[in-house]
Formats: structure tokens, sequence, C-alpha cells
């Protein structure tokens, strides 16, 4: 037998001990808390950032995620480097109402990758 | 008024005198005036700290057999500024054993203690839970828990916590909410993973109630012990110096944080 599953039911005094309990009970009610307030904080935190996973509302907010994103990779690379920024440009915003298309979305990470390389090399400069 | 810390620990073995030298030794090279008081029959803070316990005419057995005597009446200095000791002998477990008839008999060290003129007050208590403990634990503001890292350690942890309960009066809630005690793990080894694990998960709901800086086993400290010297003196470079300057940094900060003082973090080098 594994030297470590022959611990296992092994209790010691201190683990029966009434304060141990107290501090558990109090950890697990910490825990417990941080998650409730976490999850309530804001739904964006709920958004699932992975195409895969997305459903049909959840993928609309993906994508003006990275839209967003975008947005403020173009700004970042004006200030750093004005005559690149000109050369690119930005595809129309993806329409709130629908769900976007698969090529647009390919597109903004596309670009929205681009604009992280060009970021980097500038900044490495 | 003197802050007083017992480290304590029923069981033997597990660094309390170690601990209590060298924490008093980093206490005192950082400019605080520091008594360590020696409550242990065997002596051995006194002779860890250079001392010989038989050349001394007064000492902690008679703070405990004599009525009213003030500890004052007993101090001496170490070779270390700002460090004293009251030191004890054999003769103090002789002494424990006449103050059970006595009136108030946990508090005879508290009484002793009144008034004394230092920062910081250490007490090395013995590796039992009788008379001289309980005095410790009655006059004490705060409580250092030395601890292996082993299961028997674990066992004697919980008689210690029930123990500290009891006599300082306190419900479970205060004895969790106050900043009574810290666990300090000792003889640390990073090898022996298994146990660590082991242990680690059975002290968990106290990790707040432990400091953040274990004492890694560590040759030094034991030849530093050979030397009665403490590890400052004797290697300042070794594992044991940096844990131990760690180890009293988070103590001062529990005890500005206590004591609304502002925050303050000196290198060991700049101490020594």
């Amino acid at each position: 037998m594994a030297k470590k599953k022959q611990f296992a039911g092994k209790k010691t005094k201190l683990a029966e001990l009434p304060l141990t309990r107290v501090l558990e009970q109090k950890a697990e009610d910490e825990a417990a808390w941080i998650e409730h307030q976490t999850s309530a904080a804001t739904g964006a935190r709920q958004l699932i950032l992975s195409l895969e996973r997305t459903t049909k509302d959840s993928a609309r907010r993906l994508a003006t995620t990275y839209y967003q994103v975008l947005q403020e990779l173009m700004t970042l690379q004006a200030d750093l480097d004005p005559q690149a920024a000109s050369l690119t440009s930005l595809p129309e915003p993806l329409p709130p109402p629908a769900l976007p298309l698969p090529r647009n979305l390919e597109q903004v990470l596309r670009l929205a990758r681009e604009g992280l390389q060009d970021l980097h090399r500038l900044l490495s400069q | 008024m003197a802050f007083i810390i017992a480290v304590l620990n029923q069981k033997g073995g597990t660094g309390k005198t170690t601990t209590s030298i060298n924490f008093g030794a980093a206490l005192a090279f950082q400019g605080h005036r520091t008594l360590m008081v020696d409550l242990d029959p065997q002596g051995h803070t006194t002779i860890g700290i250079g001392l010989e316990p038989d050349s001394f005419r007064e000492t902690m057995s008679e703070v405990f057999t004599v009525p009213k005597k003030s500890i004052d009446d007993v101090v001496v200095p170490t070779y270390i500024p700002k460090l004293f000791v009251a030191p004890a002998t054999i003769h103090l477990a002789t002494a424990a054993e006449q103050v059970y008839s006595r009136v108030f008999r946990e508090a005879i060290l508290a009484h002793a203690l009144k008034g004394v003129d230092f920062e910081f007050v250490i007490i090395d208590c013995p590796p039992s839970l009788g008379v001289l403990t309980t005095n410790s634990l009655f006059a004490c503001d705060f409580i250092i828990i030395p601890c292996q890292i082993s299961r028997y350690s674990l066992d004697g942890l919980a008689d210690l916590l029930t123990t500290i309960e009891t006599v300082k009066n306190l419900g479970l809630e205060e004895l969790f909410q106050g900043d009574h005690f810290r666990i300090l793990l000792t003889m640390f080894d990073k090898r022996n993973r298994v146990t660590n694990e082991y242990i680690m998960e059975q002290l968990k709901p106290y990790r707040d109630k432990t400091f953040a800086t274990p004492i890694m086993k560590n040759e030094a400290l034991n030849q530093a012990q050979i030397a009665q010297k403490s590890i400052f003196d004797y290697d300042p470079k070794s594992s044991g110096a940096q844990d131990y300057f760690q180890m009293t940094a988070e103590f001062l900060e529990i005890w500005r944080k206590r004591n609304s003082l502002p925050e303050k973090r000196p290198s060991l080098q700049s101490c020594l």
C-alpha cells in the first residue's frame, strides 16, 4: 500500500479540537462569502472567453469585448506610431442585436493579434 | 510597561530555548531592552547565553519561594548589550513544588514582573503544564508556540491550546480573534515532503496564527548552543540567523499593530 494512503482516517487531537472546528467553519464561511461576492459583483465575470464554449448571447458579448480591446490597441498604436496606425482600419462594429458572423469574429481576432504584435514590437524598440 | 511573551510548549525538544535566546538577541540587537526569564529548571537559557547557573546567589527559585520578591533582584546582564536574563537552576524544580500550597500561586510571576524596566520580557517555559507554565501563561501578553513538524507535536499543540483557553479564561472566539498566540514551525526540513504536506494540511485552519517564517533545520543553531552564543554572534550569515531575524520582524509587526505604532523594517546587517 502506498505510504501516503496509510494516513487516511488518521485524525490528530488538533483536528478534533473545538477551536479547529470553529476556525474551519470560519474559513468555509469566508470562502462561500467571497464566491458569492465574486459572482454577484459583475455579469462580465461570467463571460466565457472561449469561442467554442459560447452560447448565442455570450458570443455577441465576446465579440464586442474583443472589438473594444482592438479599439484600445489601435489608440495605443496611434500614440506610439501614427504612420503605421493610419494604414490599419477597423472593420465596422458588429451589429449588437445580431449574432456575429464567424468571419467577422476571425477578422477582429486577427487584427487584435496583429495589434498586440505591433505594440510589442513598438514597446521593445 | 513591558510586553511579556511566553515561549511555550509542554512537549520537549521543540526549540523553546533556542527560540528564546535568538528571539531575545534579535530584539536586543534592534535596540529593545529585553529580559529573558529562564523558567526551566534545566537552566538552558542561562547556559545558552554564556552564564553559569550555579554562580548566582539568587535565581528564579527565590522569586518563587520568597514572598513579594521582585524579579529585578535576580536579573543579570548578558554579553549582549540590552539583553538581560533572570537565571534558573535545578532548585527551581523544588521551588515549584513548594508553591503548590500558596494562595494565588498562579500569579507569583505576574507580581514579580510588575513595573520592570524592560520593553520585552521573554519567558522560556519548562516542557510541562505545571505551576511554572501556568504562571507564565497568567503573566504573559502573547504566546509563541514552537512546534516541530511531527504528529505528536500536533497532539501537544491541541493540549496546549486547551490549557491556554482555560488559564487565560478565553472563549473559543476570543482565543482566535484576539492576537494571543502564534505557532512557530521549527526544525523544518524541506526534504520531508510527505510529512510536511500532512502536517501543513492539519495546520491549515491555523495559518493566520502561524509565523510565515519557519525556522529551518540548521546545524549552525546547534553549534551556537555549544559555543553558548546567540546565532547572530556565532554565524550571522547562517539560515538560522536569517530565520530568527525574519520571525522577530514578524513579531514586531504584530506588536506595533497592537500598539498602533508605525511600521519599521530594518535589515539584519544594519542591526549587527
